[in-house]
């Protein structure tokens, strides 16, 4: 890939829960670049801290309990995760937009959809109401919902699913935002609506060419949408390659494991799964080892006592991981 | 599959249908939900029989009614012989030691104020199978049998992940020694990682003691990889049954065809030179079902017949069933 602008630069990012009853460690010093344009794919089970890392970028989790503690977030210049609450909102929307897991509930049910789009863009912008409208007409156009005029005056409830997800990806483009977080975008829908959304984002991408973060369990979905993937688990980045890289040669073995656990459609269905045996961690101690060794076939001596760092194989392909 | 297994349930033009009220007192019938439509299929013993589709198409409904957990509208279900869609509740009960479900949330399935120990004796002491004194060894073998450790039998289910929710959900099912089970989604609410060990773990008890499963998933490569043979539903019908391989080598209903090209594969390179069959519009509320072939809105090879005349499920070769206008005898 050919060397592009950062637009974001993560380092040696913490994010941690204080509660009464235990800390939980969500997110446990990562880094990552993301380049102008591209597609991130951030990959990982629930709780291995995909989401946590984008949200609280934003401060879209609640703090306290939660809170970064330590590491940089460079956007543009400005160190987000130095900004007090008040100084992230010109980056909440205007400059970041986000489109959450669930369509159903992320709107406010009682207030109109075309009401709920233009909230962003006249407070960022000062922009008159028409002036907002104009701008949400447009964008529903783009996002292809059938007769939008009288689609902004509508609620919630009186769109379907894969509308409300169309309507969510608008609103998020609303202040023409140089990245895109979307979290789980699809995993709420139906397989045929998962795939409309999907080409719905390919398609946009090209046209306006923001940067996306595209949050995901489904090894799937990411594949065709990605330039490159990232695996977590338990907070860390465990490997990180371009798309065609890590589904090709996936080298940790919890990559590995996850690509073996899906269910082919191609090979002989009649074979038994290969399972990860265990399950993901408790968070609430910082690990000594390597996060996934009580779970990992190739478990040596050496993983129970030094948590590996993620080191590039080759250029573009890193891994935490001693077998490497 | 061999063909000359005996068949152990046998839906017949089953209807569940769906009263929309209006007003508190007199509650008039305004409308209705036809969820299941006229759906008819048989399960033949020991086999996994997949049932896949969108959300709302009717496949709970269908695996609900089945077990008669829904009042069905009309239709017959036949279980090893007996025609069960008419029995009272007390004639049902020795039936529902044969006929067991396991629940799509693991978390809402079992009641958070039970021990593990209660939600798997439950169903033998209800049916009075066993007292209590033997109830620690039964529900002991019962949690080892699913892959738990028989000491935590005390402990909540809050205290569980998803994964091991799911093991005693399978436990409560298996507790009463039945020979078929409605899986409704069972793996749906978990991770990948776990998905895979509850999938083998359905697979080798399925193996050890000779179940029969109705697999209702909405996820076609799970569904592939479980069932001998697959029926896909659409808007409350089916509109093909086929075996698993006959269904994924040669669909030939246009939405399974569709549905098909919808899943994501992992595998970037041939995800970007494939062509997807784009699906238009969204499911049509079953309130205002068109009038033929419940696809036909969406349908890109849709003809004006297709619109009026609702298409019926025909035979073709071996096994191989499809509700469409479009497929001609070959």
């Amino acid at each position: 890939m050919e060397q592009k602008e950062i637009l974001l630069q993560v380092r040696d990012y913490r994010v941690a829960f204080y509660t009464r009853e235990a800390t939980v460690y969500a997110v446990n010093g990562i880094n990552y670049d993301l380049h102008k344009g591209e597609t991130l794919g951030i990959v990982g089970e629930s709780g291995s801290g995909k989401t946590v890392s984008c949200m609280s970028m934003l401060k879209l989790i609640s703090m306290p309990p939660g809170k970064i503690d330590s590491g940089s977030v460079l956007f543009g210049g400005v160190d987000l995760a130095k900004l007090k609450r008040d100084k992230i909102r010109p980056y909440r929307g205007k400059e970041i937009g986000v489109i959450f897991q669930d369509p159903m509930t992320a709107f406010n049910q009682v207030i109109t959809i075309g009401e709920q789009m233009i909230e962003g863009h006249m407070a960022h912008f000062r922009s008159s109401r028409k002036e907002a409208l104009a701008r949400a007409l447009s964008l529903f156009e783009l996002v292809g919902i059938p007769s939008p005029e009288s689609r902004l005056k509508d609620y919630p409830f009186q769109f379907s699913g894969g509308m409300r997800q169309r309507a969510m990806i608008a609103m998020a483009l609303m202040c023409d935002p140089k990245m895109l977080i979307a979290d789980e975008p699809t995993t709420a829908l139906d397989v045929t609506i998962q795939a409309q959304i999907v080409d719905l984002v390919k398609d946009l991408r090209k046209q306006i060419g923001t940067s996306i973060i595209w949050i995901s369990h489904d090894l799937g979905v990411v594949a065709s949408l990605a330039d490159r993937v990232m695996v977590m688990y338990a907070g860390y980045i465990i490997e990180s390659a371009s798309s065609d890289d890590l589904y090709e040669r996936p080298l940790h073995p919890y990559t590995k494991g996850l690509l073996e656990s899906l269910p082919s459609m191609n090979e002989d269905a009649s074979k038994r799964l290969t399972s990860i045996g265990g399950m993901p961690p408790y968070m609430n101690k910082l690990n000594i080892g390597c996060p996934f060794a009580p779970r990992c076939k190739h478990v040596m001596d050496k993983c129970l006592k030094e948590n590996p760092l993620l080191k590039p194989i080759s250029a573009d392909h890193l891994v935490a991981c001693f077998l490497m | 599959m061999r063909n000359d297994m005996r068949t152990l349930v046998e839906i017949d033009n089953l209807h569940v249908h769906f009263p929309v009220t209006q007003g508190i007192i007199f509650k008039k019938k305004i409308n209705e939900v036809k969820a299941v439509d006229g759906v008819s299929f048989s399960i033949r013993q020991g086999e996994t029989m997949g049932l896949v589709g969108e959300s709302g198409c009717g496949k709970t409904t269908t695996g609900r009614a089945i077990l008669r957990l829904l009042d069905i509208t009309d239709g017959t279900i036949t279980f090893d012989g007996t025609d069960i869609s008419k029995l009272s509740k007390k004639e049902m009960l020795p039936m529902r030691l044969r006929m067991q479900m396991i629940f799509q949330d693991p978390y809402a399935s079992l009641n958070p104020r039970q021990s593990v120990i209660d939600i798997i004796s439950d169903p033998l002491l209800a049916h009075r199978l066993i007292d209590r004194s033997e109830r620690k060894d039964r529900v002991s073998d019962l949690m080892s049998m699913v892959g738990l450790d028989p000491r935590f039998m005390n402990r909540f289910p809050h205290e569980f992940s998803g994964g091991q929710r799911q093991r005693i959900g399978i436990a409560r099912s298996l507790a009463l020694n039945p020979e078929f089970i409605v899986c409704d989604e069972p793996i749906a609410a978990l991770d990948v990682s776990i998905q895979a060990q509850i999938i083998n773990l359905l697979q080798d008890l399925q193996e050890k003691i000779g179940l029969t499963y109705l697999f209702i998933a909405h996820d076609l490569s799970v569904v592939r990889h479980i069932s001998d043979r697959i029926a896909v539903m659409y808007l409350g019908v089916i509109v093909e049954i086929a075996k698993k391989s006959a269904l994924f080598s040669n669909p030939l209903h246009p939405y399974t065809k569709i549905l098909l090209s919808a899943v994501p594969k992992p595998d970037p390179k041939t995800e970007r030179q494939r062509k997807r069959i784009m699906l238009k519009g969204e499911i049509p509320s079953p309130l205002h079902k068109p009038k033929g072939c419940p696809f036909s809105t969406r349908c890109p090879y849709a003809l004006p017949r297709c619109k009026d005349e609702l298409p019926l499920l025909r035979t073709f070769d071996d096994d191989h069933q499809v509700a469409c206008h479009l497929i001609k005898e070959s």
